[in-house]
């Protein structure tokens, strides 16, 4: 069947060709025809360092274009940061958050502090400890 | 080769030749010429040398086939340039050449526009296997593709023009 097929084609083919010899030019005239009109040469590109500078403005261009591809890529690129771990950042507002006993001195610094009753956060567990203490006394001295 | 020896090997495939570069140029006529011309002066001034790696008429068939594509992209840049002129001019001139080809029957006709449906690479293997009488080894040879490439151009042609042929009706199909 293939073989019929290519049978076919090359008849057709064979048609054509004997057409197309029958008005072929002669070979004379053809290359007589091409000595008398030589046809000018006239280059894609006339000369080399023309076909050279567009072959290099073709890859400024490509490079160029490369270059602003990359950036916008790199621009809208998500930023992504890496989260410590929650234990830590609870424990790092713990930190920021505490403050020692003795901070109220640093505060005393500008202020007059002769001749004047100082106080500090832990002023209140001493005078707890003196009333605690002085109940006991008297308890002791009713025995 | 000398030049006498050059100019009888081209007179020997010179019916083969303008069949091959009608091909190549879509079956313009007055192209097909210029390109014959052209091809021939390129090989008896010495600009194409033929080596001997291949056979002549593979060589000459190769030489033409350059020719006509160099042809093609000066017609393109020509149009670029000279745009609405070249475009009257193309009608005016290379449309009535067209047709005085091959229109003596109708099945003629019939063939010849379906063989100019195919892509390029189809119509040109097909041409140099069927009208050429080539291998499909010698039509790669003469193309510049893979012998696998023409393998697939031929089988994809023929089914293609077996199928355009089978639209157009006319043409029996035994």
């Amino acid at each position: 069947m293939t073989d019929q097929n290519d049978n076919k084609l090359r008849q057709l083919f064979q048609e054509q060709r004997r057409t197309d010899a029958q008005r072929a030019p002669a070979f004379d005239r053809v290359l007589r025809d091409a000595r008398r009109v030589r046809p000018v040469e006239t280059p894609v590109f006339p000369m080399v360092w023309l076909r050279l500078a567009a072959a290099a403005l073709l890859l400024a261009a490509l490079g160029v274009s490369l270059a602003v591809i990359h950036a916008r890529r790199r621009e809208t690129m998500p930023v992504t940061v890496a989260m410590p771990p929650a234990e830590d950042t609870q424990q790092w507002s713990a930190l920021s958050n505490w403050s020692a006993p003795t901070d109220g001195l640093l505060t005393l610094s500008s202020t007059a502090v002769w001749g004047s009753k100082i106080t500090t956060p832990t002023d209140t567990l001493i005078e707890s400890t003196n009333e605690t203490g002085s109940s006991q006394s008297d308890e002791r001295g009713t025995l | 080769m000398d030049e006498s020896g050059l100019r009888a090997q081209l007179e020997q495939h010179h019916p083969a030749s303008y069949g091959w570069a009608l091909s190549c140029c879509s079956r313009h006529v007055a192209e097909a010429e210029d390109v014959l011309q052209t091809a021939y002066l390129k090989i008896l001034d010495g600009r194409a040398r033929y080596d001997g790696r291949a056979a002549f008429k593979t060589w000459l068939f190769s030489v033409i086939r350059n020719t006509a594509a160099d042809e093609r992209r000066r017609g393109w840049l020509r149009h670029l340039r000279l745009a609405g002129y070249q475009q009257e001019r193309a009608q005016d001139v290379h449309l009535p050449e067209r047709g005085a080809g091959l229109e003596q029957t109708e099945q003629a006709r019939t063939f010849r526009e379906a063989l100019g449906k195919l892509p390029r690479r189809q119509r040109e293997v097909l041409h140099l296997v069927f009208y050429q009488d080539m291998t499909v080894e010698e039509a790669a040879g003469t193309m510049g593709v893979s012998l696998g490439s023409a393998r697939t151009h031929y089988e994809r042609g023929k089914a293609r023009l077996r199928t355009l042929l089978k639209h157009a009706g006319p043409i029996d199909h035994d």
